[in-house]
């Protein structure tokens, strides 16, 4: 069947330029990140049209699935809203952006952060296991690759590719992601790697000894100049355990933070504070205790009641 | 096979190019459980049964290499359009007949819909990250399945109208 032929003939060269562009891209090709920018200039502001269209449909498909506090909005604001748009789903779904814009601020002034209020507008497929969504700001907002994104939950990922009027940002829930975190609990540092499952992130602690028990917080831990990770934000919570106590392949499960399935108002941390309070400090001699006062077996609780 | 022409070339771009947009802004914004409808792949297979496996591979590698590209991109370039390619030149040996969407053009759509999102489940977890969770797999295919099985009943009547319109007015058919 020449038809057959002709059909494999092309199938293999088409196989064969796949390949080919793979390995360019892992080597870093230029011409490649040319036409990614290329095509963000374009396809970008397309989803960020088609996003704005469907937001009130797709804020009640977010809804029907979230725990959110839908129920619990002022009536004030409702008011208010009601004279400027007359459509109750367009309402709802300013008046649930809203809500979220104000919890991420309130996150980001507790870090002292600048941020750069944008939406998600774009997923990607849940079946390539890459957490990224795009969000419509980008070099033209003043963002740039290695930003830290968060919302009101806590830290949502980092920018990795910039367009002209978007981003794409890496979820921390990505399978290519890694991310210093710290115990708020003990202190203790360890590493969050995605799996490329919004509702589940693991743990892996430097010193596996460490006691954690669930439900204990989970903070990033932070790089030098804030950049790609601001320290502080809320990562998630520990939800179970992989791997017997005391083993290296021990690992947390962790829930994130923030909801990466349904994310729309996001902050790009712009601008980090430069520098904690630095100031050289005097202390003042520390007097010696007298040797009567002090009573052993006084320590809030054993550490080791709380291992797991 | 039927010959592609400058209107079908342009109405397959223009589907693609939609399909693409809405599936990232659309349907994966939904929070839906499980996987994310992959309507750009069900109009790919779509276009394939109807243009033979040589049109076939070349539209899914055109989609793979838009779904790679476009924002939110992610992996390697070339990934996505490799298995598309496969998965269109396979489609293109089922030939869709005009009319309503009989039983072997959904159960191809859907059938190749899983193979993709196994394929990409073994790619994520061979090249990716080894932390890939294989437990979700069942529930990806499963979900998958389903929706496009359901996209498919839409799609294929709309594409397959539009694909056999396009031949009519084309001067170089």
């Amino acid at each position: 069947m020449r038809e057959a032929t002709r059909a494999r003939a092309v199938l293999g060269v088409l196989l064969l330029v796949s390949i080919t562009l793979i390995l360019l891209d892992v080597r870093g090709s230029s011409a490649i990140g040319g036409l990614r920018g290329i095509a963000s200039a374009v396809v970008g502001p397309v989803e960020t049209a088609v996003a704005a269209a469907f937001a009130p449909f797709v804020s009640m498909a977010q809804s029907a699935t979230s725990f959110g506090n839908a129920e619990e909005r002022s009536a004030a604001a409702s008011e208010q809203l009601r004279e400027v748009n007359g459509n109750p789903a367009t309402q709802s779904d300013v008046l649930r952006a809203r809500e979220e814009l104000e919890a991420m601020l309130k996150l980001a002034g507790v870090g002292g952060f600048q941020v750069l209020p944008a939406r998600v507008v774009a997923y990607g497929s849940a079946q390539t296991f890459n957490g990224t969504v795009t969000i419509d700001a980008g070099s033209g907002d003043g963002i740039s690759a290695d930003m830290s994104v968060m919302n009101g939950q806590g830290l949502v990922g980092k920018v990795i590719e910039v367009g002209p009027a978007t981003a794409t940002v890496q979820l921390a829930t990505d399978d290519d992601s890694v991310i210093g975190a710290r115990l708020v609990s003990s202190g203790a540092a360890g590493a969050l790697e995605g799996t490329g499952q919004p509702g589940e992130s693991i743990l892996r602690l430097l010193d596996p000894t460490v006691p954690v028990a669930e439900g204990d917080q989970l903070v990033t831990f932070g790089s030098p100049e804030g950049r790609p990770y601001v320290a502080g934000l809320p990562l998630g919570t520990v939800v179970g355990f992989r791997g017997e106590p005391g083993q290296a392949d021990r690992v947390a499960l962790i829930s994130p933070a923030a909801r990466m399935g349904a994310l729309d108002v996001v902050g790009v941390v712009v601008v980090v504070p430069r520098t904690e309070s630095r100031n050289a400090l005097t202390p003042t001699a520390p007097t010696v205790p007298e040797p009567a006062s002090w009573t052993p077996g006084t320590e809030p609780t054993d550490p080791t009641s709380a291992r797991r | 096979m039927m010959r592609m022409n400058t209107s079908r070339v342009l109405l397959v771009i223009a589907a693609l190019g939609t399909a693409v947009v809405l599936q990232a802004s659309l349907f994966a914004r939904l929070g839906l459980p499980g996987a994310t409808p992959a309507l750009l792949l069900v109009v790919v297979l779509t276009f394939a049964m109807s243009a033979g496996p040589a049109a076939g591979a070349i539209i899914g590698f055109s989609a793979g290499v838009l779904v790679d590209l476009a924002p939110p991109s992610a992996g390697s370039l070339g990934q996505t359009a490799a298995i598309y390619a496969i998965a269109g030149f396979l489609a293109g040996f089922i030939e869709l007949k005009p009319g309503r969407p009989d039983l072997q053009a959904v159960a191809t759509v859907s059938g190749l819909s899983v193979g993709v999102v196994l394929t990409q489940a073994l790619l994520a977890s061979v090249i990716g990250s080894p932390e890939v969770t294989w437990s979700i797999v069942p529930l990806l295919a499963l979900t998958q399945f389903l929706y496009a099985a359901a996209l498919s009943l839409l799609v294929i009547p709309a594409v397959g109208m539009l694909y056999r319109g396009a031949a009519e007015d084309g001067r170089f058919a």
